[in-house]
């Protein structure tokens, strides 16, 4: 199985599972999850990364419309779903040949596959407590402003990382 | 220390968007397991954020300059890596003078130990001038979300000569000069190789009295030798055109002839003249020695297509050029008129021509339809029939198609030109 069809097959797998959260906007959530697979299957063929975003910002939307039908139980299965939208990337990306030299070197190869589990791991235990703290206390505001300085802190990180990365190019006469 | 420059991978970009669409998702909806969607992609961000900034220093050397067709340029690049382990492409290109890339070489490195080596070799399939810019790194991490991009400059010119042919015999001049050299002569004179006897008469060299043959004659008879002796070689090169196709060059391969044919003949201790017959003139006048050589295959470096709209004619030839008795080799493909015009031109001024004709359907794509295969074939015979009548005059044509051996073509030239009459004096 290519890396193609293995993140077609769980960009479908995404959606069925969006699909069973959903209560009442099932069809919307269908329809999202169809138009997820067709755009990553087109850009996958087309070689565009930017359908890679696209499928998997559908399915965020399909699954946090599912969600907003759902009652206030959180649902247990939310990082296994995270975790499957990673693996969907990480193999259009593949894919699309990034990281690059991969197929050729089974040294990176290894490491790669290591990290990955590492990943993949780290999330699921990271994704359970987040849903059992939610759980605890009620899906609440507080969890909620937790996830959003958690997600800025990130954010600004890698923006800052990024400029101070750009500004270390610049010749030293123009500093 | 090489400057690395931090470039946008676009799986930064796609993760960045991911993890802040299922927080956003989370904060509008009001649902905790939103978050938990999104926390995978941000854990990758994460991590490949706390690697630390690749620091790579390093020294890089492409060799040889000097190398014949077929060869390779090898640029051995070391490097050392501080910080934790990257993977890294490296990547170094030829690119000829018009800056078209010719061949690239990539290789991809796991930076895990801290010294790596490696040998980038790129062919160079044709001759001429190329040059290597520099040797470019492209780094990322482990998931491929951070990448960096550097040079290491090299600025190194590589002449790539063509690869000449052993010929073992080239076609025989009609005609040969004074100096001492590889054919003989048709004049009878001092010289090695046994030619005839005849009556002795005064000022000839007692040594040369063949004494078995005058006791049974009534009169002393001398040994005859043929002299060997040297002759001027004129070689033309047709840059009227130069046909392309799945990067090779009609114009490479006439080249290619041309090497061949100087060397065999500078060899044979010949004086050689190479001019290049296109829209501009250039030439060289005859000389011999392995300097000659030298001097003709760096001007065949340089031999390229010039497009002029100047008629070039014989004219345009000097006439120190074209010495007298000089053999005049044209290699060419025959599309150009005034190739053909030339050639005939130098049969009307009495001067011994051959053409050495380099076949073009080699360089032309295989027709498509059957309009296009019976155009072929048309043209085919026109070309045959241009041929048949260079051939009347006493000209002597070979058809030489790239890739099979340039001897057999110069044999068959050879057995014309020896089958031929003598030209007219």
């Amino acid at each position: 199985m290519t890396p193609a069809v293995a993140s077609l097959a769980l960009c479908g797998l995404a959606g069925v599972a969006a699909t069973a959260h959903a209560g009442d906007a099932w069809r919307t959530v269908v329809l999202l999850g169809l138009i997820a697979v067709a755009v990553q299957a087109t850009g996958l063929r087309s070689r565009r990364f930017a359908a890679v975003v696209v499928s998997g910002a559908l399915l965020i939307a399909a699954y946090a419309m599912g969600s907003a039908g759902a009652t206030d139980a959180v649902d247990p299965l939310a990082p296994a779903y995270g975790v499957c939208l990673l693996l969907m990337a990480e193999l259009g990306f593949l894919a699309l040949s990034i990281p690059m030299g991969l197929s050729g070197d089974p040294q990176a190869r290894r490491r790669y596959l290591r990290s990955v589990t590492v990943v993949v791991l780290a999330s699921l235990a990271f994704g359970e407590a987040l849903v059992v703290a939610a759980g605890a206390i009620g899906s609440g505001a507080q969890l909620m402003l937790l996830a959003g300085a958690a997600a800025a802190v990130a954010i600004a990180g890698t923006l800052e990382r990024l400029a101070l990365a750009s500004l270390r190019d610049f010749p030293a006469a123009e500093q | 220390m090489i400057p690395l420059r931090a470039a946008r991978s676009p799986k930064l970009i796609a993760y960045l968007l991911l993890g802040s669409a299922a927080m956003l998702a989370a904060l509008a909806t009001g649902h905790g397991e939103l978050v938990a969607v999104g926390v995978p992609f941000l854990i990758v961000l994460t991590w490949t954020l706390t690697i630390p900034r690749p620091a790579l220093s390093g020294t890089a050397a492409a060799a040889p300059e000097l190398l014949t067709e077929g060869g390779a340029v090898t640029t051995e690049v070391r490097l050392q890596s501080r910080g934790t382990p990257h993977r890294m492409e490296l990547r170094t290109s030829l690119v000829a003078a018009t800056g078209e890339i010719v061949g690239t070489a990539v290789d991809t490195l796991p930076l895990s130990r801290r010294r790596v080596a490696t040998a980038l070799a790129v062919s160079c399939p044709q001759l001429g001038r190329y040059g290597v810019p520099s040797v470019d790194l492209f780094a990322e991490d482990v998931f491929g979300v951070l990448a960096f991009t550097g040079h290491i400059d090299l600025a190194r010119t590589v002449r790539v000569y063509p690869a000449a042919e052993l010929l073992p015999s080239p076609p025989a001049p009609r005609h040969t000069q004074l100096r001492t050299g590889n054919h003989r002569s048709r004049a009878r004179g001092d010289g090695i190789e046994y030619a005839g006897t005849r009556e002795f008469v005064p000022g000839d060299h007692i040594r040369r009295v063949n004494a078995r043959l005058s006791s049974r004659s009534p009169s002393l008879q001398v040994n005859e030798h043929v002299p060997e002796r040297n002759t001027d070689i004129v070689l033309l090169l047709d840059t009227f055109t130069d046909l392309r196709e799945a990067g090779r060059s009609s114009l490479a391969a006439a080249a290619h002839a041309v090497a061949s044919l100087a060397d065999v003949y500078l060899a044979e201790r010949d004086r050689v003249g190479f001019a290049e017959f296109g829209g501009i003139v250039r030439w060289l006048l005859p000389g011999s020695g392995r300097m000659q050589l030298a001097r003709i295959l760096e001007a065949l470096l340089d031999a390229r297509l010039r497009l002029h709209y100047a008629w070039t004619g014989i004219d345009r030839l000097p006439p120190q050029l074209l010495p007298p008795n000089a053999f005049v080799i044209a290699v060419s493909p025959l599309i150009d008129g005034r190739t053909r015009q030339l050639v005939l031109d130098l049969w009307a001024r009495r001067r011994d021509t051959a053409v050495l004709e380099l076949s073009p359907l080699a360089f032309m794509p295989r027709p498509t339809g059957r309009k296009e295969a019976l155009a072929r074939r048309a043209w085919a015979v026109e070309r045959r029939a241009e041929r048949r009548e260079l051939r009347s005059l006493g000209i002597a044509v070979g058809e030489w198609t790239y890739g099979e051996p340039l001897v057999e073509v110069i044999q068959d030239l050879d057995h014309f030109r020896r089958a031929s009459a003598v030209p007219r004096r």
